[in-house]
C-alpha cells in the first residue's frame, strides 16, 4: 500500500468582491456582507497516493485553477484542510518570476529558488534544464529576445528537471512545436514511472485518458465525481454534449 | 473554559492600557512645565565651550558674554541651544546669521538682546519634552500589547488562527534564513536587467543623483540662496537617504501587483520581495556614495570619530522604510489610486524635510522640534549630516526611540501582510 501524499479534505473557497472595501472597514474585523462572497470551490475532497496521477476536468470557471493554487499553497482555503505531509509542491506555470531583460540562465536560477530549491542544485541541474529547453545559445541572451514557443519551453523545463514531489500542471502540455509536444510527453510518462505524484488540470480528455490513475470532475466549485478515469471522462464527456 | 476566562482578562487589560495611554499622553500635552535651565554650546573651528543657565537668569538677560578661551583666533561653527538632551538642540545660530546676533570681543563672544530672546523661547517652551515623553508612551503601549498578545497566544495556541506575535516573528525569521539566496540572487539580477540594454550602464546609478544635486545646488544655493557651508556635500548626503527611502516607499505600494507573474504562480513571503528590493536600492546606494567621499574631500570637510554616528542614522532609515513599506504593501494590493497618494505625500515630505536645508535653523522655534521629533525622515537626515559634516553626536535619544517605533511598526505590518496575504491573490 503507498502512502498518501496529498489529502485535500472538505475544502471550500471564496472569492470576496474587495473592490468597494473601505479603508476604515479594514482596520475593525467588519463581517463582509454576504453578497460579496462567491464561493469558486465548495466542499471538494480527495486524496492522492504517492506517484499518483490524477486529472482534474470541469468546465472553464468551474474553480480548477483555484483548487490547484490553494494546493500550491498559494492561499489558504476559507473551510477544510489541505495536508501535503511535507511534500514540496510545484505549481508549473509559465515563467515564475521571470523578468524578461535577464538572460534565460539567470531565470532559470531565480525560478528555480523561488520553488525552494537551493542555488548549488539549481546549479547542478542547470545544464540538464538548458538541454530538455533546446534553447541552445539563446540561454545566454535575455528572455525578452524569445519567441512565444521558447518563452513556454524553458518554463516547462524548469519545473520538469527539478524535482518537487507533487507536481502541479495547469494546461501547459500543448507548448511549443510538434517535436516539443512529443518530448513533454515522453517527460510526463517518464514523471508517471517515477515516484512523483501529480495533478493535472486540462481539458482535453485524450490527454487525461492516456496518464491518470484517478479523475476528479467539479463544476461550478462542486463536486461531481471521483473515480476510475474511463469511467468519470465518459459521463464528464456526456454532459458537455450539446 | 479557564482559557476563554484568560484571554478575557487580556483583552480588558488591553483596553486599559490603550485608555492609560491617551491620559498619559493628555498628560503630556497639558502639565504645565516651568522654564527650564538651557544649554549654551559655542562649536568653534577649534574647540567646544558649554555654558549653562538656570531660567531665573535667562529670564532677566538683555545682553550675555560668554568667556571661550582662544575663540579670537578661531571662527564660530555654531551655537546651539538645547534644553535637558543636550544632543536635541532646541534652536541654533549659524555661521552666516551670527553677525546679527552677536560679536566676538577678544576671548569671549557677547550675544546681543535678539539673541537672548532666542534662549528665553527655548526656556519658555516645552514642546520638545511633550513629544518625547509621548513619543516614549507610544512605545510603550505598543510593547505591552504586543506582549499581551504573545501572552494570549502562550494560554491559547490556536489563538486567532496563528496570528500571534511569537508564531508569526517565528515564521518571519526562518523565511528571511529561508529566502536570503534568493534576496541577494535576485536583487542582483534585477540590477543587471535594468541597465542591460543602455549605454552608460552602472554610470546612471552614479549620474542620477549626481546631476539631481546640482539642480539643488543651483536653485536653493544660488538662486534662492542660502549661508549653508558645503552646501553641494550637505545636499548630496542627504539625498542620497531620502532617495532610498522614497524609493522603497514608492515600490513598497506597488510591490504585489508588480510581482504578480511570481506571486499567482508560488507561495512567497511578500516581505521577501519587499527586501529584495531594498537591497537592490541599497546597492545603487552604496555605488552613489563613490562621489560623496571624493566630494567630502575636495570641500575638506573635516570627518572625525562622531561620523560612526551615521550607521544607527541608516539603521533607523532602513528598518523604518521596511515597516512603513510593509503596511504600505498591504493597503496598495486592495487600493488601486494609493501609488499616486504616497508620490505626493513623498513629494511634498521631501521639501518638508528639510533636504535641503537645516530644519533646526529654518523652521521658527517650536515647529522646528515639531518636525524633528515626528518626522522621522527629517531627522535621521539631519543627525546623519551633522555626523558626517559637523562631527557632532546629535540627537541620540530620538533615534534610540525611533529604531525601537520603527522595530515595532515593522512588526505591525508583518502581522498585518501575514494575516491578510491569503487573500491578495484574488485580488490582483
Amino acid at each position: 500500500m503507498k502512502k498518501v501524499a496529498l489529502d485535500v479534505d472538505h475544502v471550500s473557497i471564496d472569492y470576496r468582491d474587495l473592490s468597494h472595501m473601505r479603508l476604515a472597514r479594514s482596520f475593525s474585523k467588519g463581517e463582509v456582507r454576504k453578497a460579496d462572497v462567491f464561493r469558486a470551490v465548495n466542499d471538494v475532497s480527495f486524496s492522492v497516493k504517492q506517484g499518483e496521477i490524477l486529472g482534474i476536468v470541469g468546465r472553464n470557471g468551474s474553480g480548477k485553477t483555484t483548487l490547484l493554487r490553494s494546493v500550491a499553497g498559494i492561499f489558504q482555503p476559507d473551510e477544510g484542510t489541505i495536508d501535503t505531509h511535507g511534500n514540496r509542491v510545484s505549481l508549473m506555470a509559465i515563467g515564475i518570476g521571470f523578468n524578461a531583460n535577464n538572460t534565460g540562465r539567470e531565470n532559470i536560477l531565480k525560478s528555480g529558488m523561488l520553488l525552494g530549491c537551493k542555488l548549488d542544485y539549481v546549479k547542478d541541474r542547470m545544464d540538464d534544464i538548458i538541454e530538455f529547453s533546446e534553447l541552445g545559445e539563446f540561454i545566454d541572451r535575455p528572455v525578452r529576445t524569445y519567441s512565444s514557443g521558447m518563452y513556454s519551453k524553458l518554463s516547462f523545463a524548469v519545473t520538469a528537471i527539478l524535482d518537487t514531489d507533487i507536481m502541479l500542471v495547469d494546461e501547459v502540455l500543448s507548448v511549443g512545436d510538434e517535436h516539443f509536444r512529443k518530448k513533454s510527453f515522453k517527460k510526463m510518462e517518464e514523471l508517471m514511472l517515477s515516484d512523483r505524484t501529480v495533478l493535472i488540470v486540462s481539458h482535453a480528455t485524450n490527454t487525461l485518458e492516456q496518464f491518470c490513475d484517478q479523475v476528479l470532475w467539479i463544476n461550478d466549485g462542486q463536486f461531481m465525481m471521483l473515480g476510475d478515469t474511463t469511467e468519470v471522462l465518459k459521463a464528464y464527456d456526456e454532459s458537455m454534449q450539446l | 473554559m479557564n482559557n476563554t476566562k484568560h484571554l478575557r482578562i487580556i483583552y480588558i487589560l488591553k483596553r486599559v492600557f490603550l485608555v492609560l495611554f491617551f491620559l498619559g499622553v493628555a498628560t503630556c500635552g497639558l502639565y504645565p512645565v516651568a522654564n527650564q535651565p538651557i544649554k549654551v554650546i559655542v562649536d568653534s573651528s577649534t574647540d567646544k565651550y558649554v555654558f549653562s543657565l538656570s531660567p531665573a537668569e535667562v529670564d532677566k538677560l538683555s545682553s550675555y558674554t560668554m568667556d571661550c578661551p582662544g575663540i579670537s583666533e578661531a571662527t564660530i561653527d555654531e551655537i546651539r541651544i538645547s534644553r535637558h538632551f543636550e544632543s536635541i538642540c532646541v534652536d541654533k545660530i549659524t555661521t552666516g546669521a551670527f553677525p546679527s546676533y552677536g560679536i566676538i570681543e577678544g576671548d569671549s563672544v557677547v550675544l546681543n538682546s535678539e539673541a537672548c530672546d532666542l534662549l528665553r523661547e527655548a526656556s519658555h517652551s516645552a514642546v520638545l519634552e511633550r513629544i518625547l515623553f509621548s513619543e516614549g508612551l507610544l512605545v510603550l503601549t505598543l510593547l505591552i500589547w504586543i506582549l499581551l498578545n504573545a501572552l494570549g497566544e502562550k494560554i491559547d495556541p490556536d489563538n486567532r488562527n496563528n496570528h500571534g506575535p511569537i508564531y508569526e516573528i517565528r515564521k518571519f525569521c526562518s523565511e528571511i534564513k529561508e529566502y536570503r539566496q534568493y534576496m541577494v540572487f535576485a536583487a542582483n539580477a534585477d540590477l543587471k536587467a535594468e541597465v542591460a540594454n543602455s549605454y552608460l550602464n552602472r554610470l546612471w546609478w552614479l549620474l542620477e543623483p549626481l546631476f539631481n544635486m546640482l539642480v539643488y545646488v543651483v536653485v536653493f544655493g544660488k538662486i534662492m540662496g542660502n549661508s549653508i557651508q558645503n552646501y553641494a556635500t550637505f545636499v548630496y548626503s542627504s539625498l542620497l537617504m531620502w532617495t532610498f527611502f522614497s524609493k522603497v516607499l514608492n515600490y513598497s505600494v506597488k510591490c504585489v501587483r508588480n510581482n504578480r507573474d511570481i506571486v499567482t504562480k508560488i507561495y512567497v513571503p511578500k516581505h521577501v520581495l519587499l527586501i529584495t528590493n531594498m537591497i537592490l536600492d541599497f546597492f545603487k546606494l552604496l555605488f552613489s556614495l563613490i562621489v560623496l567621499i571624493p566630494m567630502l574631500i575636495i570641500f575638506k570637510v573635516h570627518i572625525g570619530i562622531a561620523a560612526f554616528w551615521i550607521i544607527p542614522t541608516y539603521l533607523l532609515m532602513i528598518i523604518f522604510s521596511f515597516g512603513v513599506g510593509m503596511i504600505f504593501l498591504h493597503y496598495g494590493v486592495y487600493i488601486d489610486d494609493l501609488s499616486y497618494a504616497v508620490g505626493i505625500l513623498l513629494q511634498m515630505m521631501m521639501f518638508l524635510s528639510g533636504i535641503f536645508y537645516d530644519v533646526i535653523t529654518s523652521l521658527p522655534h517650536p515647529l522646528n522640534v515639531v518636525m524633528i521629533c515626528v518626522n522621522p525622515a527629517s531627522m535621521f537626515v539631519d543627525t546623519m549630516r551633522r555626523a558626517l559634516l559637523y562631527n557632532t553626536v546629535s540627537n541620540v535619544p530620538l533615534i534610540v526611540l525611533w529604531i525601537i517605533i520603527s522595530l515595532l511598526i515593522s512588526y505591525i505590518g508583518i502581522h498585518i501582510v501575514y494575516k491578510n496575504e491569503n487573500g491578495y491573490v484574488k485580488v490582483i
